[in-house]
């Protein structure tokens, strides 16, 4: 009778969970295991996944914009690089309105402030500007660029605006401040300032490290653009995310009940300090599912028993009605010796979602081994990912867990075809963007 | 040759009024740079300032903080967490750490090791006296950069983030909006940079404990190009004016060379054309006077004088001809008190004629000096006849012959206008005939005391000219000479 009790009280929940009941609701919360029954006993990991999906807004009402557009105008921008970058610029100006604010930085051998942060009002100065001063020729002062531009969003940061920087280079920084740590240390910068940092690699020069690592750090967006011509469809993708943005400044605190143990994050990082697991995301767009996933280790309990497994505390700013939103949940666990109620409880899309996460972490493994020179490895680490992906599909009943693992394997297969067909700066790039997409925790609507 | 001389002398001056000219210029020079120098490194301090103002913000801030973790851990976390300009902190109390973030990094967690076991490295970096031991201040060691502090017993560090603080000059130095050119680089990464590169450079190492900061200030050299154009051609223009001058006053001095000497050919055509009936009157005169020689007494005297004037007459005429010439000197033994005798009665009446009284004052007797008696007289002759000429109102006229040890002094003092002092120097200058009321309406060639002084000058004597107010005194000196033989 417990069993049965149980299992319409967890059908019930689940169902409210993906009725819409709550229509005004622009942003849903959803905590969940991945096995909310687990056999008593010796617990195996869980996985608890915490998303933040944003609905479908009204595009003619949207946030403002506080953004800098950060050049690289180096001498290896020449030519068609540079053109395009002014192109993507000028085309970025001519989507924002006044109500965005918008300053541009562009640098050499040093970085100057073509734009200041302003409203954007006299779009033909604007352009102009830029034309007149996105040219290209010197070093990469990709420190002074990028400060430069933070400094400019800085100057107008309000909650109500969404703050971001897109950074565009080719090439290795060279000038001032260059290594992976020190930039990482200026997006966490950023970061804390509630600035995203979105970097886009032109060519196959740049430091694919330094541009994903400013964007993970801070919570952008990082892009790989093989060919310039390819730049204003990348400024249209980025565009159409940020300008989505519904909430910002999120944090989620993840309390687990004492005898919980908390193993890793996976994908994104955040910080573990006991049972308290604290996670922040700059920004949450309308046209995404973005989450959290957390190895647990479940305290050992008995038949029947159902226990608060974890509290999560989250804290956003919601931008659609400018207000500081709330919420709290309760993460329960339940323990039978029926094997197939587990089967059955099994939550596949977390599962899903786990195993996404795993692989990615095994493409890790095989991005160090192209990185060492061994190409063969690599491929055959990654076919064998995608085949271990292919197999855990079959077992899916779920069609949009299927459609996950398949958008993975499809990343797979990208990385698979650029090892072997690409050469090893460009295939470096193409496995980085990829694996940054997976590291994102990010769920396409 | 005394062309080429003076040539070359003139060649001389302008090279050496160049030289001076082209110094000065370069003295501007340098002053110039030296101004630029000294406003570069007012402008460089500047900067400086604002950089270790704000180390110091940091410093006061971090300070504040300090006082606030109290072994407190979680506050410690909280901070990390929050405050993007921390990037490390650590506990120490009694040579334990008992907090530490990012054991990771081997280098900041064996730096804090080091000042665990021994916090007196802390103090060895910085300035203070002996005895005294500060509670807070900066430490500095590899490229971490530590503010410490001491509350009781415990040591409280914070890591300065770097790339923080790098970020905060940059948006410091961007809102100061400095105009100069510069770079500044921590080590050898360029953290600021604003401007063009020029030539000149100046660079400067901040103070602990952002000693590895260097700044390099930029500046063009001033545009001395101007400067130097400007001292060249204020050196030409006053050597063109100077030589223009000098030019100019050629010219004059030749044109009136080339006067006088017209003149004196003048003069010259003139008294040549004299010396034929002069030598006729002085021929016929002395026949009437050996025709006339028993005549009754004024007579022979009246024949005698007007041969005598007509001698002396002759003479002037050749002494003219002969200006330019050395006149050959007959060196005699002459009584020079019985000459004085002779032109005192031969010039009595002459003076007399003009209402002059011709005194002799004084007379030393028995003066016979070597020389030549023509010159003397025609000395005399000048100066007497200037005073008939010159200072006919004067009523008297004293001639005097005094002997002074070696020297014989002949006065001849007229009461006249006299002549102003300033002009007694070119009264010997040929042609020059002193411009007032007194030479007016007077007719005189301007070349009589120029040949007296000629005169004198080959008989070896002087001329002296004094301003007695009234009149004038000239006199002429007479000095044994050599063998000459100063008998009085």
């Amino acid at each position: 009778m417990k069993f049965i009790k149980l299992f319409a009280m967890l059908g019930l929940s689940v169902c409210s969970l993906f009725s819409h009941a709550e229509p005004i609701k622009q942003i849903q919360v959803r905590s969940e295991l991945s096995s909310p029954i687990i056999l008593e006993g010796n617990p195996e990991a869980n996985y608890l996944k915490i998303s933040l999906t944003g609905q479908k807004v009204d595009t003619n009402k949207r946030v403002p914009l506080n953004l800098a557009i950060v050049i690289d105008r180096s001498g290896s921008m020449g030519g068609d690089r540079i053109e395009k970058a002014r192109e993507a610029a000028i085309f970025a100006v001519n989507l924002l309105n006044e109500e965005d604010t918008l300053s541009i930085v562009a640098y050499d051998n040093e970085a100057e402030v073509i734009v200041p942060a302003s409203k954007v009002k006299d779009k033909q100065k604007i352009i102009q500007l830029i034309n007149k001063n996105v040219i290209a020729g010197g070093g990469t002062a990709l420190f002074a660029g990028l400060s430069k531009g933070i400094k400019q969003v800085e100057n107008q940061l309000t909650k109500d605006k969404v703050n971001r920087i897109i950074l565009l280079s080719d090439g290795q920084a060279n000038v001032g401040p260059s290594s992976v740590n020190e930039l990482s240390e200026l997006a966490i910068i950023a970061a804390k300032k509630n600035i995203a940092i979105t970097t886009m690699g032109i060519g196959s020069g740049y430091n694919e490290l330094l541009m994903s690592s400013i964007a993970s750090y801070s919570d952008g967006n990082h892009v790989f653009v093989n060919n310039s011509s390819e730049l204003e469809n990348v400024f249209v993708h980025e565009f159409t995310d940020v300008m989505s943005t519904v909430a910002q400044d999120v944090v989620i605190t993840i309390q687990l009940k004492e005898g919980v143990k908390p193993v890793r994050l996976l994908g994104r990082d955040g910080v573990i300090k006991g049972n308290q697991v604290t996670v922040k995301m700059n920004q949450l767009f309308s046209n995404q599912e973005k989450y959290v996933l957390l190895e647990v280790l479940p305290e050992e309990g008995k038949v029947g028993q159902s226990k608060t497994l974890a509290e999560i505390d989250l804290k956003y700013d919601n931008l659609l009605v400018n207000k500081a939103e709330h919420e709290t949940q309760l993460v329960s666990i339940a323990y039978t010796d029926n094997k197939k109620l587990v089967q059955d409880s099994i939550i596949q899309d977390v599962l899903a979602e786990s195993e996404i996460q795993k692989v990615t972490l095994a493409n890790e493994e095989a991005l160090s081994l192209y990185d060492k020179g061994m190409h063969a490895e690599a491929e055959e680490m990654l076919m064998q990912n995608s085949s271990r992906l292919a197999s855990f599909s079959n077992m899916m009943i779920s069609p949009s867990s299927k459609a996950r693992i398949n958008s993975q394997i499809e990343k797979n297969n990208i990385m698979v075809d650029a090892v072997k067909n690409q050469d090893s700066n460009v295939s470096r790039k193409i496995m980085t963007q990829q694996q940054f997409e997976s590291k994102s925790n990010v769920i396409k609507k | 040759m005394k062309k080429l001389t003076t040539i070359l002398s003139l060649l001389v001056l302008m090279a050496f009024i160049s030289y001076l000219g082209w110094r000065s210029v370069e003295h501007e020079v340098l002053l110039r740079e030296n101004n630029e120098t000294l406003l570069v490194k007012s402008r460089i301090n500047n900067i400086k300032l604002s950089i270790e103002s704000l180390l110091n913000q940091r410093l006061s801030y971090l300070s504040n903080l300090a006082s606030q973790i109290d072994n407190n851990n979680d506050k410690a976390d909280d901070l990390l967490a929050t405050q993007a300009d921390i990037k490390n902190i650590f506990i120490v109390n009694k040579n334990k750490i008992l907090f530490l973030s990012d054991f990771d990094d081997s280098q900041w967690h064996k730096l804090v090791e080091s000042i665990a076991m021994d916090n007196s490295v802390l103090f060895k970096q910085q300035d203070h006296s002996e005895q005294f031991e500060p509670s807070s201040g900066w430490y500095q060691m590899y490229n971490h950069l530590i503010y410490w502090s001491i509350k009781s017993d415990n040591i409280i560090g914070f890591e300065l983030s770097n790339i923080k603080f790098s970020f905060d000059v940059i948006s410091l130095l961007d809102k100061q909006a400095f105009e100069d050119n510069f770079r500044l680089s921590d080590g050898d990464k360029q953290i600021y940079s604003n401007g063009e590169i020029f030539d000149n450079e100046i660079s400067i190492v901040l103070d602990y404990p952002l000693q590895n900061w260097h700044l390099t200030y930029y500046y063009p050299s001033p545009n001395l190009v101007n400067l130097y154009l400007l001292g060249a051609g204020v050196i030409g223009l006053f050597l063109i004016v100077l030589l223009g001058l000098i030019c100019y006053a050629y010219r004059e001095y030749s044109r009136t060379l080339r006067l006088a000497k017209q003149q004196v050919s003048f003069v010259g055509q003139v008294s040549h054309e004299f010396k034929t009936p002069l030598t006729n009157i002085t021929l016929y005169s002395e026949m009437l006077s050996e025709y006339l020689e028993d005549e009754s007494a004024p007579i022979p005297d009246y024949l005698h004088i007007i041969s005598a004037e007509s001698k002396r007459l002759t003479r002037l005429v050749q002494n003219v001809l002969t200006f330019n010439k050395p006149n050959s000197v007959n060196i005699r033994s002459v009584d020079l008190t019985l000459l004085l005798k002779q032109i005192y009665h031969t010039f009595k009446p002459i003076l007399a004629a003009k209402s002059l009284q011709l005194n002799i004052t004084k007379l030393d007797s028995d003066c016979i000096v070597n020389t030549d008696e023509d010159c003397v007289m025609q000395i005399l002759n000048n100066f007497l006849s200037n005073a008939e000429k010159y200072a006919a109102n004067g009523k008297q006229v004293d001639l005097s012959l005094i002997k002074s040890g070696k020297q014989v002094i002949i006065t001849v003092r007229d009461y006249g206008e006299g002549i102003a002092n300033h002009l007694l120097k070119q009264i010997f200058e040929p042609f020059y005939r002193v411009n007032s009321s007194i030479t007016e309406g007077v007719s005189g060639t301007g070349i009589g005391l120029t040949i007296a002084n000629q005169l004198a000058n080959q008989i070896h004597g002087e001329i002296k000219v004094i301003n007695q107010n009234p009149g004038m005194a000239f006199s002429l000196i007479l000095t044994e000479q050599g063998n000459e033989n100063l008998n009085c």
